[in-house]
Parts: structure tokens; sequence; C-alpha cells
């Protein structure tokens, strides 16, 4: 069966000044796909994505969406997308209500259908019974899962995950993992960028690794693991498929070039 | 809607915000109390009696009946004395001021206690004799007629002399949403939605204006109602008071939209009001005497402490119109430019 393609990349760049984040980047993500993009720090994962949300222009290179081009139909692409920012992004003083109230309303729906989609979401990430409660009051995990529902109000269909788990417990965790699965078996693509190979591992169908601003490789997790060894796939972890793609020098330290 | 109600609870939910109504009352009433005897000696001359003696043939006799018309509009008895000297009248207690008119001018007199009535019986002889001599004098002083302009009290004039400053302070209201945005990173959430520039934009006025509203005219009841003050012309007032808190808001909203940074916003806006207020003759004029007084046609604050204050006074401010028309252009002017403002940051 032919795949629709979701989003489209194509010789996609980002420079900042005289340091180039994005280098010529070319890469289709397929719909209904869980497409995991991993990296270390400053490889231009983070970029890549806020260059799909309009976060941030690109220098050069072309961006389709559902068929659509960014620079033409950005309107109709956000109304589809749901990001989920890598920092929290939620009103403290707001009740976990009001926040998602708030967030969802950014996409012009209003009355009814606006009452249902924030109960619905905060019912998604199991926080419906705190609705009242304000966001300054949650736990990190909690906190976590409130930035998730304030961002899948307008029932997107292409959901963008920057580093969702950062600084949760195992359990909040494991219950954010499981939701984006349900959200993904409910039709929606997902695009999800972290640092836990065992998250990436557990739930992403393809997966793209990139450094230095480019895709040094993608494909299946088997995939991954062929271009590093000939044994059999399965006996390599994802952290070991990366490191031996990336290397072990440190990215982000202050001393060397990383 | 949902923004504007949400930036709104955003707001009210910011308890340090009270501190402005606070500010407010307490400044007012200090500097009432302070001010209010240097108002009272400069501005309520209490009924008093003038003594008055002409030389024989003076020329400036035919004054005396203007002089008296005078003293019967503005509470002063006049007593003809011809016979001793001032000072015995004075020490006597016969009058309280006593002016001694000759071929040469008028010479006033007065004890230490009465200086500020000395002051005025000069004001108005002076008035009197200036450019009248020999004929010309009858026909000049058929037309004088004297004019008082009413002062209000120091409760009235430093309530309205904070209300308008501090309807200009609380610009710092949009500190709190703007903080919060910074703070938890809410603009990518704007950028990454389908959200306009306008509604973003009303988000921010809007509760603003209405956080400003509420704030001053909260401040304006406890005001009146503790040192019972008498408005007049409320309606006119109420008016110009609420077109100052929508051009506030309007204000605010460019600042904190093209610099995000509260405390730059702060540090601005402090700078700002402080040029206004200090040069725009609101309060303490008196301390830049030697600066021109064109300057005080750029501050806002001049123009509507001026109309209020007259209005409140006289009943009529020809202060009132220049005053409308200055805060809803302000109102005109910054919308657009807070709207620019709104979009360039979203699309940056």
């Amino acid at each position: 069966m032919e795949q629709t393609t979701i989003l489209k990349l194509s010789g996609l760049s980002k420079k900042f000044d005289s340091r180039t984040a994005v280098d010529h980047i070319s890469l289709e993500i397929n719909e209904g796909e869980i497409f995991g993009l991993l990296g270390p720090n400053g490889a231009g994962k983070s970029t890549t994505l806020n260059m799909v949300c309009s976060l941030l222009r690109p220098t050069s290179g072309s961006i389709e969406v559902f068929g659509m081009d960014a620079k033409k139909d950005m309107k109709q692409i956000k109304r589809r997308i749901g990001y989920i920012p890598q920092d929290l992004a939620i009103h403290g003083n707001l009740r976990a209500w009001e926040n998602v109230e708030l967030f969802t309303s950014l996409y012009g729906i209003s009355g009814k259908e606006l009452r249902t989609a924030v109960d619905e979401s905060l019912k998604f990430v199991g926080l419906l019974d705190r609705r009242n409660s304000y966001a300054k009051t949650f736990s990190g995990g909690m906190k976590r899962r409130l930035n998730i529902a304030c961002s899948i109000g307008h029932k997107p269909d292409l959901m963008i995950f920057d580093e969702p788990t950062v600084g949760v417990d195992p359990q909040s965790r494991n219950f954010i993992l499981e939701k984006i699965k349900e959200a993904n078996a409910k039709g929606a693509t997902v695009i999800y960028t972290s640092h836990y190979m065992e998250e990436v591992e557990a739930i992403c169908t393809r997966i793209a690794i990139m450094d230095n601003g480019r895709i040094i490789a993608t494909g299946t997790r088997d995939e991954l693991a062929r271009l590093v060894t000939d044994r059999n796939p399965e006996s390599v972890t994802l952290e070991e498929v990366f490191l031996t793609l990336t290397g072990k020098k440190l990215r982000d330290y202050a001393g060397g070039e990383g | 809607m949902i923004l504007i109600k949400n930036n709104l609870k955003l707001m009210l939910r910011c308890k340090p915000l009270i501190l402005i109504l606070l500010c407010m009352i307490m400044v007012t009433g200090m500097l009432s109390a302070v001010f209010k005897d240097m108002m009272t000696d400069n501005l309520e001359v209490e009924d008093f009696e003038l003594g008055y003696s002409f030389s024989k043939g003076c020329v400036y006799e035919p004054v005396k009946p203007v002089l008296e018309n005078i003293g019967k509009e503005n509470g002063i008895e006049l007593v003809a004395l011809t016979d001793g000297s001032a000072q015995n009248a004075i020490q006597s207690g016969k009058v309280d001021v006593f002016a001694e008119f000759s071929d040469e001018g008028c010479t006033v007199y007065s004890s230490d206690d009465r200086k500020i009535e000395a002051s005025v019986v000069e004001m108005i002889i002076s008035s009197l004799l200036s450019g009248a001599s020999g004929t010309q004098i009858k026909d000049y002083l058929k037309e004088y007629k004297m004019e008082v302009a009413p002062m209000p009290d120091s409760q009235m004039y430093y309530t309205i002399a904070y209300t308008v400053y501090f309807v200009w302070c609380s610009m710092i209201v949009l500190g709190v949403i703007t903080s919060a945005e910074n703070k938890n990173r809410i603009g990518a959430r704007f950028r990454t939605s389908t959200a306009s520039s306008l509604s973003v934009y009303m988000s921010r006025f809007v509760p603003s204006a209405i956080v400003i509203t509420a704030l001053m005219f909260a401040g304006v009841a406890i005001c009146t109602a503790l040192f019972e003050l008498t408005w007049s012309q409320t309606a006119l007032c109420a008016l110009i008071l609420l077109l100052g808190c929508i051009a506030a808001a309007a204000l605010a909203t460019v600042l904190f939209s093209l610099i995000r940074n509260v405390i730059v916003c702060v540090v601005f806006g402090y700078c700002l009001l402080m040029f206004w207020g200090f040069f725009g003759g609101s309060f303490c004029p008196y301390m830049w005497a030697t600066f021109a007084d064109k300057l005080r046609d750029y501050s806002p604050i001049y123009y509507m402490t001026r109309s209020l204050v007259e209005l409140n006074t006289s009943g009529s401010s020809e202060f009132t119109l220049p005053t409308v028309l200055i805060l809803c252009g302000m109102t005109v002017v910054c919308v657009p430019l807070g709207m620019a403002a709104v979009k360039v940051r979203k699309e940056n």
C-alpha cells in the first residue's frame, strides 16, 4: 500500500550568523509513523523541528507539510500541527483547565467544541480530576502532562514532541509514552526527539540520527543496527548504534570544540 | 475572548498589583496632609478689614468706589480712616491691613501675621493703578473687573494629581502578562498557533485597560470617601480618567510588545512619567521653574490634571477638549503601533 508523505524536507538549512545549525537535510515522514529524531546536543534536532513549526525561518530549502508549502500555507499547516515544546509552556497562575482552554483557543476553537476539547485533552493526560488545580501546584510529571494537553486540544494530525520526558519519574515517563502510542493508534503521526534511547526504541517505527546539522542515518531500528554491525541487529542496542555513528566525543563540552 | 479572559485572570491573581492602589491612596493622603497648610496659606484668604486713606486731592481718589466694589465681591471690608497712623490702626485691631494713597502711589501696611492679606491688597491695588494716570483713570477703572479663580483644596488637588499619575504608572500591569509569558516561554505557543496579531494584541490591551480602569476608579472612590471630596462635572471627569486609562493601556501594549523585557519597560516607563510629571507641571512644577513652559505641552499628565482641577473648581475648563483629543489621539496612534509590534514579534 502506498504511504502518504506527511512531512517532506528538501535541502533544508539554517544558519545563525556563521554557524550552520542545520545543513541541507532532506527527509520524508509518512502518515501514521512515530518517527524518532536522535542526535547529540547541538546536532540540529530542535532547530529542524522549530523550522517545521514556523518558530524559525529556514535559511534555504523547503518544507512541505500535508502536501502544502510551509511558506505559502502556514496557517492551514499550523492548524494540523501540535507542537509540544521541550520547555514547559504553561501558566502556573492558571488552573489546569484554563491553561488548556487558553492554548486550544489559539487555534480558533470556541464554545462547546472548546469545552469538550479541554475535557478530552485533560482526560487523555490523566488530569481530568485535577482540572481545577493551579498548574503551579503540580508535580514535574503532571506539569509535563499538562504541557502535552495544552498542545493537543485542537486534535492535530501531526504531533511533534521535543524531549517530552525530561525530568520526570519513570511512571510519568511510561504514561507519556503510552499516550503517544495511543494518539498514534488513533491516527496521529508523531515526531519524537529524546536523549533516552530506550524510549525511542520502545515507540518509534523509524529513526533518523542527526549530527553536526546533517542526517547521517535513517531507517528502522534494525536497519540502523545493520549499519554498525554484521551480527544479529537485536544483539546491539540503539545506544551502541548511536555512539558508533556519532562518536563518543563530548558535543557541548565548554573546553573543547565539541 | 478566551485569551482576554485568561490574561485578565492572570492580572487579577497577581496580588502585588494591589500595591498600586495602596500607594496611590497613601501618597495622596500624605501629600495632601503635608501640603495642606501651605496650600491654605497660599490659596485661601479669609475675610479681612482693609483700612484706607487718601491724601488731600489725591489723583487716585477715583479708585475708591472700585476698590469698595472689589472688596464686597471678595470678602474685604473697607474702612475709611482719616485720623491716626497706619500703625495705630493695625495695632488697635481696627483693621487688618492699611492702604495709604498719595499722589506718589500707595503704601500698604500690615502686621507679620497678615502678610498674605497684604499681598492680596498689593496685588489688587497694583492692578488698579498700573497704566492709569490723570484723566484716563476714570475710564480705565470703570472697565476694571477683578476675577479671582477658585482654587482646590489640597486633598482634591492631590487626589486628582496622583490619580492621573497612577493611571500612567499602572501601565506596569501589563508586565504581569509579559513576565508570565517570558518566564513560562509562552511565546512559542503563540507563534506555532493560528492566533492573529489582532487577537494577541487585544488579549494584552483589553485586560490592561480593564485593570487600570478598575484600579483607578477604586482609588478615586476610596480617596473620595476618605477625604470627603465632592466632585464637580463628575461625568466629564470620569470620561477624562477613563480615556486616560485606555491611552495608558494602549501605550503599555506598545512598550511591552516592542521591548518584551519587563525591567527595561519599567525603567523606560518610569523615565517617561518623570518627564511628563516633573516638566508637565502636574506636581512640583516649582522645582523646575527655569525650564521652558513648552515642555509641559508634551505631557498628557499636564492636560489631564489641569482639566480635572479646573472642572472641579470652575466647573469648566478650556483644557477639556484638548485633553480628550490628546488621549484619543494617543490611543489611535498606539493601537496600530502595538499591533505591528505584536506581528513583528510573532514572526521573529
